[in-house]
């Protein structure tokens, strides 16, 4: 029994890595020619770019440094919508006041927001971190004030007929059932803040993926800039599962088997 | 008196749901309300409750009161003992004994750390019966709890309903369109038609047959289906 389960899962995980090999298998074939006969650099010149940039130092400070501006990013505007959304959603009061002028900020694209950011906070840390927040802010603002919107209204009527405190609706009730549209909202807020660190690391960097891709650029280093496509891929897929297995532990009830 | 609804008026944006309603429930009984879906009687149900203000009318309802909802009502992310006692004051330990006696009860001892989503619809109204227990009410408002739930399941927790009213002393009063269930479970049956109390049948429940229905069932239902129509 416990052996089918485990081929099973072999074959699950075969299945979800193919399509991966297949396009590996590809590039590897599509190209064997000699480095000047096509554009694209082959899996071996790309690992060659990253023993260069490692070499020269640039490479791990530079996902270090990425890392922390999408974590510090998503951290602030994890912080600064939790509690918008939350007004939000549970007060028709508070949706009155904050959700217009937020619909407003999240229909700008956020890339034309890095000028202003420029102007207001300079050119350092705080507009890189700023604009991954406002990015974040926004789906994690919409996502958990649908959350506690879209809660069974029946549960309030259960709350009121057996008299539960405040308390009581707010942590157990309340809180819990906005859980899901937040880790939904995080899913989207994750993908957006990897997307805003591009932007915000092609100014005045010397340091950050977005800055090896923008140098590779400029210098024509299309290994390199390949390498930046596949680490920026990597991390995106290791964010993934961290989501999913925050999810998994923070949703058990909905992972039960039914 | 546990329960008194006296000329109840009720409207909702004009139009008149309950006209003039007055229901009186006597300590420990059980009191069936039945009427065509629509006629107002979950309404009703829920003023006794004080969920909704009646447009005119008074209300006295014993303030140790439990309700049963058709859907059980668990809250899905919270687990089975935890649901059973929630809003209680007391300890976490002190709280999870108390569900387990209650669940017990209900036959559910071993569900107690199911999630809710994991129980069968007839469990989850265990459940139900598991938190007004906890709770030892005097008064117990029903709306149609067990009108989700197949023939068989439905029986069976008739019979458990009828089992813990005996035990627990509950006065009930049931909403429900399932005139067998009315049949077999109330002192007293109330016919809700036309926004107001048109019939009322009485049960002699110390005449009853093998089946734990009374013996005149036959002629009730035909009244109670008359009085429908």
């Amino acid at each position: 029994m416990r052996k089918h389960a485990l081929r099973r899962r072999i074959a699950a995980v075969a299945a979800a890595w193919a399509s991966t090999l297949l396009l590996l298998l590809w590039w590897y074939f599509a190209t064997l020619s000699p480095a000047d006969t096509r554009p694209l650099p082959s899996p071996a010149e790309v690992v060659g770019a990253w023993n260069d940039l490692d070499a020269e130092g640039l490479l791990w400070p530079s996902i270090g440094i990425s890392l922390l501006r999408v974590a510090s990013g998503l951290a602030l505007g994890i912080i600064l919508a939790v509690p918008a959304g939350l007004v939000a959603g549970a007060s028709r009061v508070g949706l009155a006041i904050i959700d217009k002028p937020i619909h407003m900020l999240r229909a700008v694209p956020f890339p034309a927001l890095a000028p202003l950011f420029i102007v207001v906070f300079g050119i350092g840390e705080t507009m890189k971190i700023g604009l991954i927040t406002v990015g974040v802010f926004g789906l994690v603002y919409v996502n958990l004030r649908d959350g506690v919107r879209n809660l069974d209204p029946r549960l309030f009527e259960l709350a009121k007929v057996y008299h539960f405190s405040r308390a009581t609706l707010f942590l157990r009730v309340l809180l819990p059932g906005a859980l899901p549209g937040f880790m939904t909202g995080l899913r989207f807020a994750l993908t957006v803040a990897w997307i805003a660190l591009v932007t915000c690391e092609t100014v005045n960097s010397s340091t950050g993926i977005g800055y090896m891709l923008s140098r590779s650029q400029q210098f024509s280093r299309t290994d390199q800039t390949v390498l930046c496509i596949v680490l920026y891929a990597i991390l995106g897929l290791l964010s993934e599962t961290i989501v999913t297995l925050l999810e998994r532990a923070a949703l058990p009830w909905r992972y039960a088997r039914h | 008196m546990t329960l008194t609804l006296d000329h109840i008026r009720m409207t909702f944006d004009g139009h008149e749901v309950l006209r003039d309603v007055t229901v009186h429930v006597d300590d420990g009984r059980f009191v069936s309300l039945i009427g065509r879906s629509g006629c107002g009687k979950s309404t009703l149900l829920r003023v006794a409750a004080g969920l909704i203000e009646p447009t005119a009318g008074t209300v006295h309802a014993d303030h140790d009161m439990a309700f049963g909802f058709q859907d059980a009502r668990l809250v899905p992310w919270i687990r089975l003992w935890d649901n059973v006692t929630l809003g209680l004051p007391g300890r976490r330990t002190e709280r999870r004994q108390l569900a387990l006696d209650a669940l017990a009860r209900v036959g559910l001892a071993d569900h107690a750390d199911a999630w809710p989503g994991e129980l069968s619809g007839g469990q989850a109204q265990r459940a139900s019966l598991a938190r007004a227990i906890v709770r030892q009410p005097k008064l117990l408002l029903l709306d149609e709890p067990f009108g989700a739930l197949d023939a068989l399941t439905r029986l069976d927790m008739q019979d458990l309903l009828a089992h813990l009213q005996a035990e627990q002393q509950w006065t009930i009063l049931m909403v429900t369109h399932d005139i067998p269930e009315a049949a077999r479970l109330s002192d007293r049956i109330l016919v809700l038609a036309d926004g107001t109390i048109g019939t009322i049948v009485d049960v002699d429940r110390t005449d009853m047959d093998d089946e734990g229905l009374p013996r005149d069932h036959e002629a009730i239902e035909r009244r109670l289906r008359a009085a429908l129509r």
